[in-house]
């Protein structure tokens, strides 16, 4: 979800009518967003990450316009006749697309819009600019053609924006507050690129270090400005063209004339923006089929033009429509038909049930574990339910194990967290920690599953289910744990034998293995005091830990 | 209450003190006719103190012994020097040898008698000792302090009870170390009027307290009558062993699933790149899948030759699904990558994939998902979804809201909306929101739709598939009244919120 922050005032003056807050709560939950909050004249819409082109005031307005049944404008560009040259540019940053727009009246009002536009684009659409980055310049400082290239950092000097000096690349990146937050885009494997990107008017002016910042002197826009200059650079050139669009778009509905420029590389010339539209035909059958409505030729025109398409040609079964060139999600005719959905509204659809008649069924764990649950719990132990991630620290250092295989994590944002657990037994004592100060007996179980490494499988790993059966009071000793375990075989109709073992969690000469039909599937102990303290326990505990997966062969 | 109910509600304790109230009220004296033990006796007033027939007042006063050092003595040693000097002065040795006391005594009671000017000792070939006309005084008359000793010979005596004259005594004789204070609690009973009415009451002792096996043997229980209970009265909490609040709420939604024809899934925790995102569409860009809401493993696994191709083809240029593709160039070892599935769609898939199924089919699974966050009330870096899919020819969007509405009427919520929303691999997609009665507010629980083309090609699914999911800790702290996550999932639970929880009533 990303936030379009706008102006109540300002959105009604592009629909052009008045739209109360509830009428705008109810057209935008039917298209499929939300007014989040509404402070006085100031709004919160949450727009979904597939409609960046509504992330304008004057993109959603289009998209309102549309809805209210009112004409919305195509955007018309014509080739302004300038050139950006693309020359040797890095290769980590290699494309650029630009126009320019005429005829603006702008004030404080529309600056802000168009910073607003331009850092919310970077932030989300353009992936906090690595993908792209969008820039802004009053065109009277810009000499023709244009040149976007790559240079040694050092050798580019320039006043960056609201900055006291001339600095070089570098130092941009060390100096420069925008420099500092972006400084991971031109880096790689800890270091910078050998080349940034850079456009140089032909006066060899810079003018700016894309993606990070323009220089002050040509790439201040303010109220006089009257004609601005627009490029958006990056890697994919489907991308950043949309975002050009989406920016040049709020710009001629703001007043300006549009026009696209040439960018020259080495091999081909790309005009751009054209603000293409694509063709599309869609059969009404289709549309039919996967609503499970019973729409005529001539509703499915009417609900697509109130989501702003325009339409080409209606047949009886079948309807060419022109999806507007900033919308980035139509991939497939499916998409269309959400359109159709969404201007229908979705609880205007009558629900229905086609029987699909099967069986249900669950699975072997899943009756084990239920088995397994009213046994523990007959005997009067209660149910508990840890994370599957732990620590090396819990896992091992503090049962006073040495480690055994097991997966470890990469980046993990919370930071006591390690591992996947191999045993359930850590967490379990982590239960007992954090409830010293419940009333004892304490007698706690779980049924759920580790991790272990497993090279034979896709994954690397499988998943085990085990039981975990801790009891900790005064008293609490080997035998009465034996007998949990015995009673738990008798129940399964299982029986048991048990074998000396040493194992660090345990007090030695009160811990055992357990067997059943030759597999070793348990151990059972007291567990030993430096564990208890490690867990900051004065109550002795004493322990089942029974791998179920191993038993029933799950 | 009636003061015959009353009576059969009396504790075998306080029937046998009954009847000494009429004429005692301390507890000496009730623990002496009783024949109880005092502890005994207490019980039984505190008793009938709760039944409001009696106020015990405690008053506590300080009272003074003879110390264990003078317990000896029959009188105090200086009278002893004194009887000795009445007739004329004497050496210290003959002093000594008349009284029969140790050094130590003769030479404290010389010190003593010395500093009342009761004596006067003169330094000739050998010490003398005679006493004063003070001294001569005190020939036939005890000090204050033989006064006080002689009294608490046989007695203790209370501290408030002194007069000046015997108070005087009573420094000297703590000076001396010769007595000890302490603090003796006084207990006395006044009746209330329901306690005057009581005791004029027959109150029958040999009633039965407690049914015996002996009793059961001899018969003895025939001609008694049982003591009766006080049923109001408040007894310990006890609790049982119980199941966790959201395994209770998992089995409730698989319930609802199986009711409704559904075969439950089962799929790994760790999953490749692949299964969990490629395989259905998600393209290798998408934000989800950033570090910074993933936990990627530093390991590769593997991934099924046979659908690789398919899958690289309909990312990139949409394959034979009639999509435009996303035109990048999906890279395989991306796919290989290692991490924690971040939902249960991955299981989805698998099944489709690997396991192969057709139609007509209705799956489901409750599985365990991470998420790369950190820790607090309302996040945890795992939790659980619940999802459900359903395979024919001839569903529809339309059938998508009826199996919803189906489910969530099963859940105890009538009343619900669909919102459009956006899944990189369902289109149409649909937040599905109740309304909670209990909340009284509307609750977005379920995210559904119908699988885009592009992610049913590889495994050559031609019929839709409808699909919905929900997280299964949300609905299990709306049901269970818990507001924070940390209680709900990990070891951070609270046993006593456990052990207290109540049953969700699923009738």
């Amino acid at each position: 979800m990303v936030v379009l922050e706008t102006r109540h005032s300002q959105l009604e003056k592009y629909v052009g009518k008045k739209v109360s807050v509830k009428e705008l709560e109810e057209v935008l939950f039917n298209l499929g967003f939300e007014l989040e909050r509404v402070e006085g004249d100031e709004l919160r819409i949450e727009i979904t990450a597939e409609r960046p082109d509504l992330l304008s005031t004057q993109g959603l307005a289009r998209a309102l316009r549309s809805y209210f049944g009112l004409k919305v404008k195509p955007y018309k560009i014509e080739k302004s006749g300038k050139k950006v040259i693309v020359k040797n540019p890095a290769k980590e940053w290699p494309l650029a697309v630009a126009a320019i727009v005429k005829g603006l009246k702008l004030d404080e009002k529309k600056i802000k819009e168009i910073i607003r536009i331009q850092e919310k684009l970077g932030e989300t659409f353009l992936r906090q600019r690595k993908k792209g980055g969008l820039g802004l310049y009053p065109l009277e400082r810009i000499t023709f053609p244009v040149m976007f290239t790559a240079e040694d950092p050092k050798g580019i000097v320039f006043r960056p924006l609201e900055y006291g000096d001339e600095i070089n690349g570098l130092e941009v990146l060390e100096r420069h507050p925008t420099g500092k937050k972006y400084r991971h885009i031109l880096e790689a494997k800890g270091r910078c690129w050998e080349r940034f990107p850079v456009f140089r008017g032909a006066d060899n002016v810079v003018l700016s270090m894309p993606p990070i910042i323009n220089a002050h002197d040509v790439g201040k826009v303010d109220a006089n400005t009257r004609e601005v200059f627009v490029e958006c650079t990056g890697i994919d050139l489907k991308t950043i063209t949309l975002a050009l669009e989406i920016l040049v778009g709020a710009l001629i509905d703001m007043g300006g004339k549009a026009y696209s420029i040439e960018v020259g590389y080495n091999k081909k010339n790309v005009t751009s923006p054209d603000f293409k539209e694509e063709q599309r035909k869609i059969k009404i059958e289709y549309i039919n089929k996967i609503l499970g409505s019973d729409f005529k030729a001539k509703d499915v025109k009417r609900l697509l033009q109130k989501m702003g398409y325009a339409v080409k040609s209606l047949k009886k079964k079948e309807i060419v429509v022109v999806v507007p060139g900033t919308r980035y999600d139509i991939w497939h005719d499916v998409d269309i038909v959400d359109d159709v959905a969404r201007a229908y509204g979705f609880n205007n659809f009558e629900p229905r049930i086609k029987p699909v008649f099967t069986e249900g069924e669950t699975t072997r764990s899943v009756k084990v574990k239920e088995e397994l649950s009213g046994i523990m719990i007959g005997l009067g132990y209660q149910e508990v339910f840890t994370l599957v991630l732990s620590s090396r620290q819990d896992q091992f250092e503090n049962m006073n194990v040495k480690q055994v295989p097991h997966l470890n994590l990469g980046r993990s944002v919370e930071q006591s967290v390690n591992m996947p657990r191999v045993w359930l037994l850590p967490e379990l004592m982590k239960c007992l920690k954090n409830n010293r100060s419940v009333e004892y007996p304490q007698k706690i179980f779980e049924i759920n599953q580790v991790i272990v490494p497993d090279e034979t499988k896709d994954v690397k790993c499988k998943d085990v289910l085990k039981l975990c059966v801790v009891l900790c009071h005064s008293g609490a000793n080997f035998t009465e744990m034996k007998q949990v375990l015995e009673y738990v075989m008798r129940c399964l109709d299982l029986k048991c034998s048990l074998k000396e073992s040493e194992h660090g969690s345990f007090i030695s000469g009160r811990v055992a293995r357990v067997t059943v039909n030759n597999k070793d599937v348990a151990e059972v102990g007291e567990v030993h005091p430096k564990v208890l303290s490690n867990f900051g326990l004065e109550m002795p505990v004493v322990v089942l830990e029974l791998d179920l997966s191993e038993l029933f062969g799950l | 209450m009636d003061i015959k109910e009353l009576v059969k509600r009396l504790h075998p304790l306080e029937r046998k003190i009954l009847p000494f109230l009429k004429d005692c009220d301390t507890l000496p004296e009730l623990v002496k006719n009783s024949e109880l033990q005092e502890a005994q006796v207490m019980k039984g007033l505190q008793f009938l103190e709760e039944k409001e027939a009696l106020k015990i007042k405690v008053k506590e006063s300080k009272k003074i012994v003879l110390a264990d050092k003078a317990v000896k003595y029959k009188e105090l040693p200086e009278r002893r020097v004194i009887n000795t000097l009445s007739d004329g002065g004497r050496t210290l040795r003959e002093v000594k040898e008349k009284t029969g006391l140790s050094d130590t005594e003769v030479n404290a009671c010389v010190g003593l008698l010395r500093r009342k000017n009761a004596i006067e000792v003169a330094r000739d070939k050998e010490l003398t000792i005679k006493l004063t006309n003070a001294g001569k005084t005190l020939v036939d008359k005890r000090t204050p302090e033989e006064e006080l000793f002689s009294r608490l010979i046989k007695e203790k005596m209370a501290v408030d009870a002194l007069d000046e004259g015997e108070r005087l005594g009573f420094e000297e004789l703590r000076k001396r170390g010769l007595v000890d204070v302490f603090s003796e609690k006084e207990i006395s009973i006044t009746l209330t009027s329901l306690g005057e009415r009581l005791t004029k009451e027959k109150v029958d002792v040999d009633v039965i307290e407690v049914l015996t096996p002996e009793m059961m043997k001899s018969g003895a229980w025939e001609k008694k009558s049982f003591r009766a209970y006080e049923v109001k009265a408040r007894v310990p909490e006890i609790y049982g062993g119980k199941i966790h609040p959201l395994q209770d709420t998992m089995n409730q939604i698989r319930g609802i699933f199986l009711e409704m024809g559904f075969k439950e899934m089962e799929g790994p925790l760790v999953e490749t790149a692949f299964w969990c995102m490629d395989a259905m569409w998600i393209p290798q860009n998408h934000p989800a899948r950033d570090v910074q809401d993933t936990f990627y493993l530093p390991y590769m696994g593997t991934i099924p030759e046979s659908l690789t191709k398919k899958v690289r083809e309909v990312h990139e240029r949409g394959g034979d699904s009639g999509s435009r593709g996303y035109g990048y160039k999906w890279d395989e070892k991306i796919a290989r990558q290692l991490l924690l599935r971040t939902h249960t769609t991955s299981t989805t898939f698998r099944y489709f994939g690997e396991k192969k199924i057709k139609p007509p089919a209705k799956y489901f699974y409750i599985g365990r998902i991470f998420r790369n966050e950190a820790i607090d009330a309302t996040h945890l870096p795992e939790f659980h979804q619940s999802e459900g899919f359903i395979m024919d020819k001839g569903l529809t969007l339309k059938d998508l809201m009826g199996y919803i509405r189906e489910f969530y009427q099963r859940m105890g919520v009538d009343k619900i909306k669909f919102k459009p929303t956006y899944n990189p691999y369902t289109e149409p997609s649909m937040e599905c929101i109740g309304y909670n009665k209990q909340l009284g507010k509307w609750v977005e629980l379920i995210n559904s739709g119908v699988f885009r083309p592009e992610a049913l090609e590889p495994y050559g699914i031609n019929v839709p598939v409808i699909a919905w999911g929900l997280g299964v800790e949300r609905l299990a702290m709306m049901l269970h009244q818990q507001k924070d996550i940390r209680n709900m999932l990990g070891a951070a639970g609270d046993l006593s919120w456990f052990r207290k929880s109540k049953v969700i009533k699923k009738w």
